[in-house]
């Protein structure tokens, strides 16, 4: 038999080592935060937020689904999976988070058994799992198939889902997170603030002129901490109103009561604008979760 | 425009009434009598602003509360949007069906005309301190007061009234565990151990103070205190209070939205055994409660089964549709009421706090409508002591018979911290039910979908097995229904269902037609009489639901 010659065998690699790279490059593609968008999913109520985040590579992906519900709620469900399409990753499941309109708990021994493997050139993810669902009459046997499907684009995922015991296919839209972690509730003004109130104190409104103590905690969109009073433990004093601190806030805190709690978003035109401060780069939205302490 | 010889003329029509009323003394709140031939009308404005129209409401509803003292005078109309909208009807079935005349008393000053001898004085609110009003309120119990802020002090001193206290300026500046701590100093000697008033719901500029005409009829404190323990002062406040109460005592309104959670609120006052009536906007309490049926009517229950008859069951699924929220929020009045069997959950309380509100909307039942009670108010069993338990159960009988009851709903709050299946209930609270009303047919538990079920002497013990959203598609509850026929394959399949708030009855029965496999549409008697024949389900208490360590999971 005839030997291929090196300079062949070179290229053949070579064409490998690059159809792996574009298939790792598209697998990696998936990693990110990716939010739900609840008007294209299947209702997932009481659930009112619903985040994945997603760690992947050419043999094992990571499926962490973080579930909130309100300000008193919120569980973390970590799938770990191997995506060779045979290895059977055992996972623990404490709840059955889909819904809370039916009587089903997680039955058996709390465990749910999880193959993984990557179709259509890395395109999209196929998960299957098998555990027990307990319902009113006890424990019964229940088979999930998952298709995590990545849009051409890469900023879309659309999961699809099926039950072996629900005729009904489920879809849930997500869009890669490329902002704030907000909490529900936003209200945005006409000048592009945002804002939530966490929790309501029952002092005055704080009124422009006035002396405001003031906790902060402020973060850039990558979630890095830029500055905190709390970490200094040492609140900070302005006068509201008077230019003595961004646009933001004179706006912001103006829409405070004392013993407020809130989380503002400030768009950079009401921050730094095109300028870089310190630790906050150029054109940075800025994201201040505040308390208004006292107003003099 | 009403012209001032109309109001002259009101107003001495409603002094002529009001010495016709005067000798009419036969009831205190909570013990229902006879109708009486007259009564006020007292309207309120649609503003619930301190700085609005709330101060002039308040001195109104409070002046109800002094003037129902001892009989059923005055009946306050709140405007249609009042969240208890489905009791607008009311005034107009007293007129119709009890024969009450009203006579109308269009503003403040004609009310003072007609009522302000009932009060001995008036007290002054802070408009820039809320937690004054509350203080007011409770003075005004305690000193028979009607309750102004400064801008009606001249109408009050009009009617020859005198200043009794004055909170201006008083509690500028104060902690509202201050200034509530200087009210307990001051009043709660005099102050009712039998009602406690919770004049929460809505916060800052907002109040909405419907309860407050049965607080000061009490003369009970009124206060906002806090239950969420990160408030260790209000919290511990709020625990003196309930500890100093009556076994019997009722807590009246509502929790602050501002301040912690129902489930906090609730949980606190049931570990003192205690009840709650909601909520701050319960309008008219004190005319409502003093008057009975009317004198042809008996409050009758569509029953089907005794707890001694005999059924059957056969290899299928019943379905028992149960609607809570009193009468549905509307889904009373639908045309498609009586077309299948349907459970309405009303509160064993109405007899005693709302009869008239109760014989309306019952008096047109259907064969297909049936009642379900339980235990009175807001009560979370899991958080009741032991030795009260037994105390709630003999009240829960014995308010059961006159409303002709025999099943019993529970619904428990108390463990919300938790994500999922927060409606289950421990073996021992099963327990206490058992023991506490070996009689009934049988019980249902939870709100949203829960899992304990048992069955003991033919008595079942059922949970929801579904939660009917209002805003869910009826594509996806048809094929969650589905998907629970076959995760629960076994025949007969007792599926119980909680129809919430604004489900239209057309809607449900949409839903039933859908279903692939055709359930039996049962009223709840029956579905648990053949629950506690044949059961299939498996016994379960909150105990052996997995503890979640694996869960992030985050508690207000």
């Amino acid at each position: 038999m005839k030997m291929k010659s090196p300079r062949l065998l070179a290229a053949g690699f070579l064409a490998l080592a690059l159809v792996a790279t574009a298939a790792a490059d598209t697998l990696a593609r998936f990693n990110g935060h990716w939010q739900i968008d609840l008007a294209k999913s299947t209702p997932i109520r009481p659930w009112n937020e619903a985040r994945l985040d997603i760690k992947a590579d050419a043999d094992s992906a990571q499926i962490v689904r973080h579930l909130r519900w309100g300000l008193e709620r919120k569980v973390d469900d970590t799938t770990n999976v191997k995506t060779d399409g045979h290895t059977v990753t055992a996972n623990p499941v404490g709840y059955w988070l889909d819904t809370w309109y039916t009587n089903v708990y997680i039955g058996g021994d709390h465990q749910k058994q999880v193959t993984g493997e990557w179709l259509d050139g890395g395109r999209v993810l196929k998960v299957e799992s098998r555990l027990a669902l307990e319902a009113q009459q006890g424990d019964h046997p229940v088979h999930i198939y998952e298709e995590y499907r990545l849009s051409p684009d890469g900023n879309t995922l659309t999961v699809f889902a099926l039950r072996s015991t629900r005729d009904q296919a489920m879809t849930y839209v997500f869009h890669r997170i490329s902002k704030f972690d907000e909490p529900a509730g936003m209200v945005t003004t006409a000048s592009g603030l945002r804002y939530a109130i966490t929790r309501q104190g029952t002092g005055p409104l704080a009124k422009p002129g006035q002396i405001l103590t003031v906790h902060y905690t402020g973060t850039l969109v990558d979630g890095t901490q830029f500055d905190s009073s709390r970490s200094r433990q040492t609140p900070y004093i302005f006068t509201l109103g008077r230019r003595q601190v961004i646009p933001g806030w004179d706006e912001g805190f103006a829409l405070l009561h004392v013993g407020d709690q809130a989380v503002l978003i400030v768009p950079p035109e009401l921050a730094y604008g095109k300028t870089a401060r310190g630790p906050i780069p150029a054109n940075s939205p800025l994201k201040f979760e505040v308390e208004l302490l006292e107003a003099k | 425009m009403k012209t001032f010889s109309t109001r002259l003329l009101s107003a001495l029509g409603a002094l002529v009434l009001a010495a016709v009323l005067a000798p009419s003394l036969h009831a205190v709140p909570g013990h229902p009598g006879p109708a009486p031939k007259e009564a006020y009308l007292v309207p309120v404005k649609d503003n619930w602003e301190i700085t609005g129209a709330l101060p002039e409401n308040l001195m109104l509803i409070g002046l109800q509360g002094l003037a129902n003292t001892d009989a059923p005078r005055v009946y306050v109309e709140y405007p249609e949007t009042w969240h208890f909208h489905d009791f607008n009807p009311l005034k107009d079935f007293y007129a119709t069906r009890y024969g009450i005349k009203f006579t109308r008393l269009d503003t403040p000053d004609v009310a003072l005309t007609a009522l302000g001898k009932f009060a001995k004085g008036y007290v002054v609110w802070d408009r820039k301190v809320r937690p004054s009003i509350n203080v007011a309120l409770t003075a005004a119990g305690v000193l028979r007061a009607v309750v102004v802020d400064e801008s009606l002090i001249p109408l009050a001193e009009k009617h020859g009234l005198k200043k009794l206290a004055d909170f201006r300026g008083q509690f500028t500046g104060q902690t509202d565990i201050q200034i509530y701590r200087w009210a307990y100093d001051k009043y709660w000697k005099d102050c009712s151990r039998d009602y406690l008033i919770w004049m929460g719901g809505a916060a800052g500029n907002v109040m909405e103070p419907g309860v407050a005409d049965l607080g000061i009829a009490f003369g009970a404190f009124v206060t906002d205190l806090s239950a969420n323990p990160k408030d260790k002062e209000e919290f511990a406040f709020h625990k003196e209070l309930l500890a100093q109460m009556k076994p019997t005592a009722w807590i009246m309104g509502w929790h602050s939205y501002a301040k912690d959670t129902e489930g906090q609120w609730v949980t606190l006052t049931s570990s003192y055994g205690l009840k709650v009536i909601g909520l701050n906007t319960f309008p008219n309490g004190t005319f409502m409660s003093q008057i009975g049926f009317s004198p042809d009517f008996k409050f009758t229950n569509s029953n089907h089964v005794t707890r001694q008859s005999v059924v059957k069951p056969e290899n299928k699924v019943y379905l028992c549709l149960v609607q809570s929220d009193s009468m549905g929020i509307g889904a009373w009045t639908q045309p498609e009421r009586g077309q299948i069997p349907y459970n309405w959950e009303v509160g064993v309380d109405g007899a005693q706090w709302y009869p008239a509100a109760m014989e309306m909307f019952t008096k047109d039942k259907t064969p297909n409508d049936f009642f379900i009670g339980g235990q009175s108010g807001y009560m979370y069993p899991s958080a009741v002591p032991a030795d009260r338990f037994p105390g709630l159960m003999k009240e829960m009988n014995e308010r059961m018979v006159p409303m002709d009851q025999h099943t019993v709903t529970i619904m428990d709050h108390s463990d919300r911290g938790i994500p999922i299946g927060y409606f289950d209930l421990p073996k021992r609270v099963v327990d206490q039910y058992y023991a506490g009303a070996p009689d009934v047919i049988g019980f249902i538990n939870g709100y949203a979908a829960a899992h304990t079920f048992d069955v003991r002497n033919g008595q079942a013990f059922i949970s929801y097995d579904y939660y009917l959203d209002e805003h869910r598609p009826q594509a996806d509850v048809v094929a969650d229904l589905d998907e629970l026929m076959r995760l629960n394959p076994v025949r007969p399949y007792y599926l119980l269902l909680h129809v919430r708030e604004s489900n239209s009855i057309k809607r449900v029965i949409d839903i039933v037609n859908a279903l692939p496999e055709k359930p039996e549409v049962m009223p709840l008697d029956t579905f648990l009489k053949l629950a506690g024949t044949k059961p299939t389900f498996k016994v379960r208490y909150k105990d052996e639901r997995p503890s979640g360590q694996s869960w992030d999971v985050q508690t207000q």
